[in-house]
């Protein structure tokens, strides 16, 4: 080996000891810390962090040619842009080539979507742990939904499809209820979307608008990144939230943090939309249901107080009749009983003179006399005792129906 | 037959007070015929009272 080299032959040493010993492509993981497609390629610096320090440790250009990027876009699908974009952990399979003019780089054939969505997933669960941990997992939904949600502050990019969307039908609702809906913009992708949206919801939360709701609007279009939401910050200002949160970011399948921990999570923004113009609805239906009972009660009371009326005003009616009845009869009864009173003293009288009358008979002479007693008279004079018999004078007897003149006579006087 | 005061109560009394003094023997035989007297005049107002009180009460019959 000469005792020097030129870069080019350095470089080309190089080259061959890496071919040599990577001839067949690596996995490997790693963290995107920058991604950009330029004419179908896409170039990318990958890197790896310390653990604790999250000192960069590690650093290699990377980059995939157009035909890998087709073939990894048709096998990603809809999940790429959350698997290709900055600060995403990912997977990697590819070789490992040196150019003697722009050195080391990874090309890379392939992505293993499972292990960027196991750590996604891993993260998720961490920061659904330590929400409930924390206390504030639940913490959004006890609170009281407003029962007409009219002034609603939505979170969303006003250009955005699923905006669009949710003010058509709310604008549109068959009921024609008319909704304050006021816009707090906000990126609804990317690294910004954290940021924005715990921001306006501070700011909802601030303004002198008293909002009945916040409403987080997002899909429409491509299925995009969702993994934005899947963040401790956005899940911890949702639950802090005096206002409840609903969710429509549009998806089908899977729930992310915010969603977990909003008052209620509907899976697009029409949906969303729908539920809104459904409670009013209810509420609405509710206030007339309310409003027929009243109605029915109070044609029940008047009917009841009607026939309560009705019923008194008949008995007001007929109970003076009943009491002039009773007295009239009452009258009667004294009438006739004074009548009758009067006639048993008459009789009482009368029987009383018969008495009278009777014994008057008994007591006359002639009565007497037809019993065998008789009048002793002498000289004119009664004879009530033996004693006055004087015996040289006649004496005449008189009977009930004759006399009888007695000459002469023996006259014995005793005692009887 | 004696006007002042009377009404169907004062009148409802005297006859009850009547038949009282007859069913206690109160009443002397002369005094009979003046008591029935006044207790038929007695009733004759009760009555003709009842009858005006009747007329009365038909006329403000409620109109339910």
């Amino acid at each position: 080996m000469p005792s020097s080299y030129s870069l080019f032959e350095l470089n080309e040493y190089i080259r061959r000891v890496i071919a040599l010993n990577f001839s067949e492509p690596v996995w490997i993981n790693c963290e995107i810390a920058q991604v950009k497609e330029v004419r179908g390629n896409v170039y990318l610096d990958l890197i790896q962090q310390d653990d604790t320090s999250h000192q960069i440790i590690a650093q290699i250009s990377g980059g995939i040619w157009y035909k890998p990027y087709l073939f990894i876009k048709n096998k990603l699908g809809n999940l790429l842009p959350s698997i290709l974009k900055e600060g995403a952990h990912v997977q990697l399979k590819g070789m490992v080539e040196y150019n003697e003019r722009y050195g080391i780089k990874f090309i890379i054939e392939d992505i293993d979507p499972a292990y960027t969505i196991g750590l996604l997933e891993m993260k998720k669960q961490k920061i659904i742990q330590q929400l409930k941990d924390e206390g504030l997992f639940d913490r959004n939904r006890q609170i009281s939904l407003p029962q007409v949600l009219q002034k609603i502050a939505i979170i969303s990019s006003s250009k955005a499809a699923g905006y669009a969307d949710f003010i058509q039908h709310i604008n549109g609702n068959a009921y024609g209820y008319a909704m304050q809906v006021d816009v707090f913009e906000a990126a609804m992708q990317g690294q910004n979307t954290e940021k924005d949206v715990c921001q306006q919801i501070a700011a909802i939360g601030q303004s002198k608008t008293k909002y009945d709701c916040i409403c987080i609007l997002r899909g429409g279009g491509a299925k995009t990144d969702l993994s934005a939401f899947d963040s401790y910050n956005i899940g911890t200002a949702i639950a802090k939230s005096k206002l409840p949160i609903l969710t429509g970011i549009g998806h089908e399948i899977d729930s992310n943090v915010a969603d977990m921990v909003a008052y209620r999570s509907l899976k697009t923004p029409t949906a969303l939309a729908d539920f809104i113009i459904e409670t009013n609805a209810i509420f609405e239906t509710d206030v007339l249901e309310v409003g027929y009972k009243i109605g029915r009660l109070a044609d029940m009371t008047l009917q009841q107080n009607q026939s309560a009326l009705q019923y008194l005003g008949q008995m007001l009616h007929l109970l003076p009749f009943d009491r002039l009845k009773q007295e009239n009869f009452s009258i009667q009864i004294l009438y006739k009983n004074i009548i009758d009173m009067t006639q048993r003293i008459m009789q009482r009288h009368d029987q009383a003179l018969q008495s009278f009358d009777v014994i008057l008979k008994m007591h006359e002479p002639a009565t007497i006399l037809k019993k065998g007693f008789a009048i002793v008279k002498q000289e004119d004079a009664l004879i009530y005792s033996a004693t006055n018999i004087d015996g040289s004078k006649p004496i005449k007897v008189l009977f009930h129906d004759d006399l009888a003149i007695i000459e002469s006579f023996s006259l014995t006087k005793s005692k009887l | 037959m004696k006007k002042d005061n009377l009404n169907y109560d004062t009148a409802y009394a005297e006859l009850t007070q009547i038949l009282e003094q007859l069913q206690s023997n109160e009443v002397g035989l002369e005094e009979l015929s003046i008591k029935l007297q006044r207790a038929a005049e007695l009733t004759d107002f009760c009555k003709k009272r009842l009858r005006d009180i009747e007329a009365k009460v038909e006329k403000l019959k409620p109109s339910l």
